[in-house]
């Protein structure tokens, strides 16, 4: 399959837990489709109403550390917005070191948002800036039975991979407040697993890590 | 509409410091210990900076050396919050804030309602925390409290050399210019502020081309006169000149100010210059300019680089090697790098923004 490869690369990114407010906020180790989604939205300069879209997504990162934040925890009023009451805590973030996200889409048009992003891209907090290192176009092998996943999220139901299991939302909507779209189990597979032996159709990049990776592309409709 | 941002660099050079702490150490046997940030990566130390205290220290640099009087920080029972008024608090204005309130307002029947005035502002200036560049030795080093009479009360702090890098990205059409309409992080005025903005002299509406209403018209966004918006910009990045902090001042003060600099104006969102600074040698140690790197983003970003890239050093710093590769890169580039102190660059960067700035 002929498809475009966008490589992003940032020092350090954090993607939070949802569900978690208090306490320790540990970090997925693979961003979750809603943040991808938001990136090329950051990238496009507009909310893009996906009404079919195929994408794929790599993520690796060099180390995990955790950083000592003052937070602004503000209770939530009617309607899901903000009241006047809260208060200021310090918390413990975990956060990602050296990290490189490569996006797989076949869609020109998306892909073209990243040679000249709108607004500054970020992998998780206001501070994680990212840069683009290189768009290209790349051919990727079919493969029926992937045994190379990893760096990604699967989707569990049907395929009930190992990994870190987590209920992600997919994408919000542009409304106020905003609103999770698509929630579902997702298993989350860090970048340095073993093989493993599934029924995933997917698309390998024998360009990354020693002997490829085995792409699996979402499917997603608004 | 350009999208203009500047598009910004750092290093920093800084000896025997703590400059964020990470609260008690678990690491000591100590029973009052300190640690001081830092990331393990394959069994090597990398101290770091959180963006959070580079804001922090920002802030303190332009409130003590431009005068900017920063936003109260109001106290109700619980909940703390600035001012939320970028019209009159420049650091509102860069550095973003959000506040949860109401506001009693008449309506049109002449009775007195509750409106919730909630707004929120994403910063137009995005700061990377400062990292260090090569693999650090942390060392961890006695103290004590010994002033008074009696036991003297020893602690253990963790130090280290580094040189350290940090990058930001101040978005210039956000800087003055902001929504009031409602959608998450974007509604930065409330009515009446909104009012209060627009009978500022010299300020406007202007359409705002990223986010169209739900009949696909385009929101209106206020812009203060082009004067208060060019003194915050130019402030904002003159005050990188005089950048201080780092906890623990009393026994650990640093020079943070930048030993050197990148400064370019592009028309994207995507920061170029993240492997500038590069570390090589068996464990990491060795610091490195990439200047076949930045050489390569010259090249390969050339159409988003508005006007001239700004590279600053401070005498002493560089290697003499470095400073004639960036000498040659600057003859190969004639009229697109300037190269030279550090100060010197940043006054030329802003005065070049200022013609920059729409």
């Amino acid at each position: 399959m002929k498809t475009y490869r966008v490589d992003i690369s940032s020092w350090t990114a954090s993607f939070r837990y949802p569900n978690l407010i208090s306490g320790l906020q540990p970090t997925l180790e693979v961003p979750p489709l809603s943040t991808v989604l938001g990136l090329i939205n950051a990238a496009a300069g507009q909310y893009l109403e996906h009404e079919d879209l195929i994408i794929g997504y790599y993520f690796e990162f060099a180390a995990k550390a955790t950083d000592l934040e003052t937070i602004y925890m503000i209770e939530a009023g009617k309607n899901g917005q903000g009241s006047n009451s809260g208060k200021s805590n310090v918390i413990q973030r975990e956060f990602l070191f050296e990290n490189r996200l490569s996006l797989y889409c076949a869609d020109s048009k998306i892909i073209d948002f990243f040679r000249e992003p709108v607004f500054p891209l970020l992998l998780g907090r206001s501070g994680d800036l990212a840069s683009v290192e290189q768009i290209e176009e790349i051919e990727l092998a079919e493969i029926d039975h992937a045994e190379k996943i990893r760096g990604q999220i699967i989707p569990l139901k049907g395929n009930f991979l190992p990994g870190v299991i987590q209920a992600l939302p997919k994408y919000f909507t542009n409304t106020f407040p905003r609103q999770n779209i698509g929630t579902e189990p997702f298993s989350v597979i860090r970048y340095n697993v073993f093989d493993l032996t599934t029924k995933i159709a997917a698309f390998r990049d024998h360009t990354l890590q020693k002997d490829g990776v085995d792409i699996y592309f979402h499917h997603f409709k608004l | 509409m350009k999208n203009l941002k500047t598009q910004g660099f750092i290093l920093i050079d800084v000896d025997v410091v703590a400059l964020n702490n990470a609260g008690k150490s678990t690491s000591t046997e100590a029973e009052n210990g300190v640690a001081t940030k830092r990331i393990q990566k394959n069994g090597r130390s990398y101290t770091y900076v959180s963006g959070q205290a580079w804001r922090y220290w920002w802030r303190n640099a332009l409130q003590k050396d431009f005068n900017w009087g920063l936003s109260p920080i109001i106290r109700e029972a619980k909940v703390a919050f600035t001012a939320a008024n970028p019209i009159q608090f420049a650091d509102d204005d860069v550095f973003g804030y959000m506040k949860a309130a109401t506001e009693v307002v008449t309506d049109e029947k002449g009775k007195d309602k509750k409106e919730n005035i909630t707004v929120t502002r994403v910063s137009p200036l995005k700061n990377s925390a400062i990292v260090s560049v090569t693999s650090v030795q942390v060392v961890e080093n006695w103290s004590s409290m010994s002033r008074h009479e009696g036991d003297a009360v020893p602690y253990t702090k963790q130090e280290y050399s580094a040189i350290m890098k940090g990058m930001f990205s101040l978005d210039l059409e956000a800087v003055g210019t902001f929504a009031a309409y409602n959608k998450t992080g974007f509604k930065n005025l409330s009515a009446k502020l909104r009012e209060e903005a627009l009978a500022q002299t010299g300020s406007s509406e202007i359409s705002d081309p990223h986010l169209p209403s739900a009949k696909g018209e385009a929101h209106q966004l206020v812009r203060l006169d082009k004067s208060i918006r060019t003194q915050r910009i130019s402030e904002t990045l003159s005050a990188l000149k005089f950048l201080s902090g780092g906890a623990m001042q009393t026994n650990n003060m640093a020079d943070v100010a930048p030993t050197f600099v990148i400064l370019a104006t592009t028309t994207s969102g995507n920061h170029p210059f993240s492997h500038v600074a590069t570390s090589k040698g068996s464990i990491d140690q060795t610091f490195e300019l990439n200047v076949d790197g930045i050489e390569e983003i010259l090249r390969d970003f050339k159409a988003q680089i508005q006007g001239k890239v700004f590279i600053g050093h401070r005498s002493g710093f560089l290697s003499s090697a470095d400073v004639q590769k960036l000498e040659v890169l600057k003859s190969q580039y004639p009229g697109v790098v300037e190269l030279g102190s550090i100060n010197d660059m940043i006054d030329k960067y802003v005065a070049q923004v200022e013609k920059q700035i729409p």
